[in-house]
């Protein structure tokens, strides 16, 4: 989330990367979105980096150039760098267009690693509010861009779930996996998520077994039968804790202390190629049970 | 004398309690829920596509990037991350 804060929202490297690039990403822990062949094609070309990193390279696996880290500037340099290699040298240009033989792993995890057929994906979002609050003096550049990083992941509606919510209901297995986000806004043990979804408004009395409460709002709208609107606001409060990933940005508060945070749930235009990253939670085989 | 006493130190406690309890009603809400303003003002904090690398054309897997790099004469640029980079890290 810091790389994608501190690097790919700079508005110079967001501009260098949609006019002149074809940009992925890969999950070099989980190996998520490769193939053992496609990760052969890749060590050389940076895609073993261990935390982090970016790189530059050519469609038929010629390496351009190398960067990473946590800050735009240099990565910007990199970028022009590779550019004006790609563009001024002769051997680039005349590169044969890869062959694509379809690997047997590539072709399986192109039918298993997509949301379910006629489902829904959501998209899952979460910050912490006046993260202003959590900077001092002493506050490092990393800090301020984690404090204002938006935590983000997909969330899969079965089909059947998806009817049912076109229908009006809020199926126990949909609000089960919805149930898991809640830790981000409800410190302590969740008590009650009282989630309940009555004339397409959804809210709910979420409260810890301290009696911390989290606020909602949400509304879920269809047409013929289709789900063409689900949004769930909830504002609630994040504790301090040592996590990296989508919460990391309460790393920053002291110990057992908390500050406002929100998530939300919205519903994901399936033709766009952002609704396609998988869900952090699809590695469990239980996931859409 | 006594009971106007006894009256008037009522009243204070009576406004001392009131006020006490509006700014714990004012901290917390009365009800559960948030209001249509305070959704829709934090649905834009929330947005994915208020994130300016959300607006990078991103592809999800190696054999599309390449194909289309190929096709359009771009070089490719990747990102690694411990968890994807667009998604839960």
């Amino acid at each position: 989330m810091l790389a994608r804060e501190a690097i790919l929202n700079d508005p110079q490297v967001v501009e260098m990367l949609t006019k002149h690039f074809v940009c992925f990403a890969i999950d070099n822990a989980n190996n998520s979105n490769t193939t053992k062949r496609e990760r052969e094609f890749l060590k050389p070309l940076g895609g073993t980096a261990s935390t982090q990193g970016m790189s530059t390279f050519t469609a038929g696996g010629q390496l351009l150039a190398g960067g990473g880290g946590y800050d735009a500037k240099p990565n910007l340099k990199m970028l022009k760098g590779a550019l004006s290699k790609f563009q001024s040298d002769e051997k680039f240009k005349e590169e044969p267009a890869p062959v694509f033989e379809m690997d047997a792993d590539r072709v399986a995890a192109n039918e298993t690693k997509r949301p379910p057929e006629g489902g829904l994906v959501l998209y899952v979002t979460w910050k912490i509010l006046e993260p202003e609050k959590l900077l001092n003096s002493k506050s490092s550049d990393n800090d301020k861009h984690l404090s204002n990083a938006l935590g983000v992941d997909r969330l899969w509606v079965r089909k059947d779930e998806a009817e049912a919510l076109a229908k009006g209901a809020f199926p126990d297995s949909l609000r089960n996996r919805m149930v898991s986000y809640l830790r981000y806004v409800v410190p302590g043990k969740l008590k009650t998520d009282g989630m309940k979804l009555v004339e397409g408004r959804l809210s709910g009395d979420l409260r810890s077994d301290k009696g911390e409460r989290a606020d909602s709002l949400g509304f879920v709208e269809a047409k013929d039968g289709k789900v063409t609107r689900f949004d769930l606001v909830i504002k609630g409060l994040g504790k301090n804790c040592n996590a990296h990933g989508f919460e990391g940005a309460l790393t920053l508060l002291p110990k057992d202390t908390t500050a406002p945070v929100a998530l939300s749930f919205m519903l994901a235009d399936p033709r766009e190629e952002l609704s396609h990253t998988l869900p952090h939670a699809v590695r469990n085989p239980q996931y859409l049970k | 004398m006594l009971a106007r006493k006894r009256i008037v130190s009522a009243l204070v406690l009576a406004v001392g309690l009131a006020s006490l309890a509006f700014s714990t009603a004012s901290v917390q809400g009365d009800e559960p829920g948030l209001s249509r303003a305070e959704f829709d003002r934090l649905q834009k904090v929330l947005s994915l596509k208020n994130q300016p690398w959300a607006a990078i054309p991103w592809k999800n897997t190696l054999p599309e990037a390449r194909a289309q790099a190929a096709k359009e004469k771009k070089p490719i640029f990747m990102v690694v991350n411990t968890g994807n980079c667009l998604g839960f890290v």
